[in-house]
C-alpha cells in the first residue's frame, strides 16, 4: 500500500483513506458504486449532513494515490483531531451510540444501512459526536438481520453497561480489545441486577450465550436463510436507543471531579493565576492548545475563549465526564475533554501496531498549557525534572507550566508518607533541567501561594 | 475417500455460505444472527398475541357489555 495511505485504513473493501498535502482524503471503490449512489441519490447524505450526524464531505477531482481508477475521491471537513473511545468519558461514548443509532434509524427509512458500527468511525467536531466513515453505508438488504450488531454491542453497549453498572475504569477495556469488549467477557463482570434489565438480559447475558454455543458463521444455511423483517429491523434499534439512554453514571466518587470547583474559584490565587495565564496566551496567540491536567476545564475555557482550540486532557474518569456535560450544556465548540493519563499515555494499538496511532502521533499543539501538574509527574511518579522538558519540547514550541515548590500543601501531602527523594525538586533545579529545551520568556509569581508560573518558548536547535 | 467426501461437502457449504452473505467485510457473527431471527420471533409472536387478545377483548366486549334496551326491559 501507498505510504500515503492511512494504516488504519485497510479493513473495508469499498475504499480507504489517504493524505495529500495534509489533507485527508477518501477514495470510494468501483465495487461500493452502487451504494455510494443510493446514499447520495435518495438525499441521506444530505439529511444526515443537515443533522448533523455524519461529516460533511465533497466530491473532488484527482487521481487516487495508487493511481488505480477509484469511483470518486471524497474531500470531508478535516477533523481536528481523531481521539479514540478509551479517551472518552461515560457520556461522550454513550451520545456517540446514540448517534450511530441515530443514524441507523434514518438509514432505514432510506433503504439504507449501516454494515459497520465501530466507534473508531466516530469522532468529536466542535464538541458533538459524528460519522466520519461516509463509506459506513450499504443498501438495505431486504430480511437480512443487522451485520453491525455484534460490533454495536462490543463497542457501545458493553463497555457503556461495565461502566454503568461496575466499575467506570472497566471503559480502559477498550484499549486492549481494539474490536471492542468482548460480550462474554462483559456477560461476566455484569452485577446480578443487570438480569433484571430485559435490554441487557437479551443484547448482553444472551447474545454472549448465543456466541458461545453457535460456531462459526460459515456454512450454516438455515442462519444464513432466516427472515428478519424490516419491522423487526426498527424496532431493535429502537429497543437498543432505550437501553443505551437508560444506563447512566453517578458522578461524584471520582478524586479530581470536584477539585477545581470546590475550593479555588473566586480566591485570590485563582484570580491571579486567571490573569497570568490570559497575559501570556495572549502573546502567543496559538491556534491550538492542549491543558494537560485540565480537570474539569476551567482553564481550557479561558483559552476557549480567546479563540482557541483546546484539547482538555485529564486521567480523572469525572472530571472529563464533568467537562464534556459543560461542554454539551453551553455549546462549547472548542474543548475537547479527553482522559489521557500522561504517566501512560494512549499507546499505538491494532494491527502491525499501525492501525490505531499513538496520543502523541495524532497531533502537536501550539501551546501547551500544565497548570499544577509538574508535583504529579515529578514526585508521584518519579519522573526526574529533565526528562519532563524533554517531553514537553518534543511536543510543543511553546509552553505555560506552573511549579509546584516542596512547600505547597498539596505535595506535602504527596511527601507525607514517603521518603523525600527529591532533593533536586527546587525552582533553580526546575529552571536548570528546563534550560537545554526552553528559554523563559515570562514568569511570574501567584498571590497567595508560593506557585510560579513560567511562559517558556522552545530552543530550536 | 471418507475424507475427500467431507472436504467436497465443506467447500460447497463454504461456497453457498459466502454467496449467502453477499461478502460482507464484516463477520456479523453466526450468535448475532440467532439472537435477531429469535427477536423476530418473539416480537412477531407478541404482535400476534396482541392481536388475539384484541379481538378476544372486542368479541367480549360486543357480547357481554352493552346490553340492548330491550334486554334491560325484559328484565
Amino acid at each position: 500500500m501507498n505510504d500515503r495511505v492511512l494504516k488504519g485504513s485497510f479493513r473495508d473493501p469499498s475504499g480507504y483513506v489517504f493524505k495529500v498535502d495534509g489533507r485527508v482524503l477518501r477514495t470510494v471503490s468501483d465495487s461500493y458504486r452502487d451504494h455510494y449512489d443510493r446514499l447520495i441519490g435518495s438525499g441521506l447524505r444530505d439529511l444526515l449532513v443537515k443533522e448533523g450526524l455524519v461529516i460533511p464531505f465533497e466530491e473532488v477531482g484527482g487521481p487516487s494515490p495508487e493511481g488505480a481508477s477509484a469511483y470518486k475521491i471524497l474531500e470531508p471537513e478535516q477533523v481536528p483531531f481523531i481521539s479514540y473511545p478509551f479517551e472518552w468519558s461515560f457520556s461522550q461514548l454513550k451520545d456517540a451510540a446514540l448517534t450511530i443509532l441515530a443514524i441507523q434509524s434514518r438509514a432505514l427509512e432510506y433503504q439504507m444501512s449501516l454494515k459497520d458500527a465501530s466507534a473508531y468511525n466516530v469522532q468529536f467536531v466542535r464538541g458533538k459526536p459524528v460519522l466520519i466513515d461516509i463509506l459506513s453505508f450499504e443498501k438495505y438488504r431486504d430480511g437480512k438481520p443487522w451485520v453491525a450488531l455484534r460490533q454495536f454491542c462490543r463497542h457501545f453497549l458493553a463497555p457503556l453497561c461495565v461502566m454503568s453498572m461496575k466499575d467506570i475504569r472497566l471503559g480502559q477495556l477498550l484499549r486492549v480489545n481494539v474490536d471492542g469488549i468482548p460480550l462474554d467477557l462483559a456477560s461476566k463482570m455484569l452485577p446480578v441486577r443487570s438480569w433484571l434489565k430485559p435490554g441487557l438480559v437479551f443484547y448482553i447475558h444472551a447474545h454472549a450465550l448465543a456466541e458461545r454455543r453457535s460456531g462459526p458463521s460459515h456454512g450454516n444455511r438455515r442462519i444464513t436463510q432466516a427472515r428478519f423483517g424490516l419491522a423487526a429491523f426498527k424496532a431493535m434499534i429502537g429497543q437498543l436507543r432505550k437501553v443505551i439512554s437508560s444506563l447512566s453514571w453517578k458522578l461524584g466518587s471520582t478524586r479530581w471531579g470536584d477539585y477545581a470547583s470546590q475550593d479555588l474559584v473566586g480566591s485570590k490565587y485563582f484570580e491571579s493565576k486567571n490573569a497570568v495565564i490570559s497575559e501570556f496566551v495572549d502573546l502567543v496567540k496559538p491556534r491550538t492548545a492542549w491543558d494537560m491536567g485540565a480537570n474539569t476545564g476551567l482553564m481550557s475555557r479561558l483559552l476557549a475563549s480567546k479563540g482557541v482550540s483546546v484539547i482538555s486532557m485529564d486521567s480523572d474518569d469525572g472530571a472529563i465526564e464533568k467537562n464534556y456535560l459543560e461542554v454539551k450544556k453551553s455549546g462549547e465548540t472548542k474543548i475537547l475533554p479527553l482522559l489521557v493519563d500522561l504517566n501512560n499515555p494512549s499507546p499505538a494499538i491494532g494491527w502491525n501496531n499501525r492501525e490505531r496511532d499513538s496520543l502523541f502521533e495524532r497531533g502537536r499543539p501550539d501551546l501547551i498549557v500544565a497548570l499544577a501538574l509538574i508535583h504529579h509527574l515529578a514526585i508521584g511518579n518519579n519522573v526526574p525534572l529533565g526528562m519532563l522538558g524533554e517531553f514537553f519540547g518534543r511536543l510543543s514550541p511553546w509552553l505555560i507550566i506552573e511549579f509546584v515548590p516542596k512547600s505547597d500543601l498539596n505535595v506535602q501531602t504527596m511527601l507525607a508518607l514517603r521518603e523525600d527523594i527529591f532533593p533536586e525538586y527546587t525552582v533553580p533545579d526546575f529552571e536548570k533541567a528546563f534550560e537545554p529545551f526552553f528559554e523563559i520568556v515570562q514568569k511570574a509569581e501567584l498571590s497567595q501561594s508560593d506557585r510560579t508560573i513560567y511562559l517558556m518558548k522552545r530552543k530550536e536547535h | 475417500m471418507r475424507m475427500s467426501r467431507s472436504s467436497l461437502l465443506a467447500l460447497v457449504l463454504l461456497l453457498l455460505s459466502t454467496n449467502l452473505l453477499h461478502a460482507q467485510y464484516l463477520d456479523p457473527g453466526t450468535g448475532s444472527y440467532i439472537l435477531q431471527i429469535l427477536l423476530a420471533a418473539v416480537l412477531a409472536s407478541l404482535f400476534y398475541i396482541k392481536q388475539i387478545i384484541a379481538f378476544l377483548k372486542g368479541y367480549y366486549k360486543k357480547r357481554f357489555s352493552k346490553p340492548s334496551p330491550d334486554k334491560k326491559k325484559d328484565e
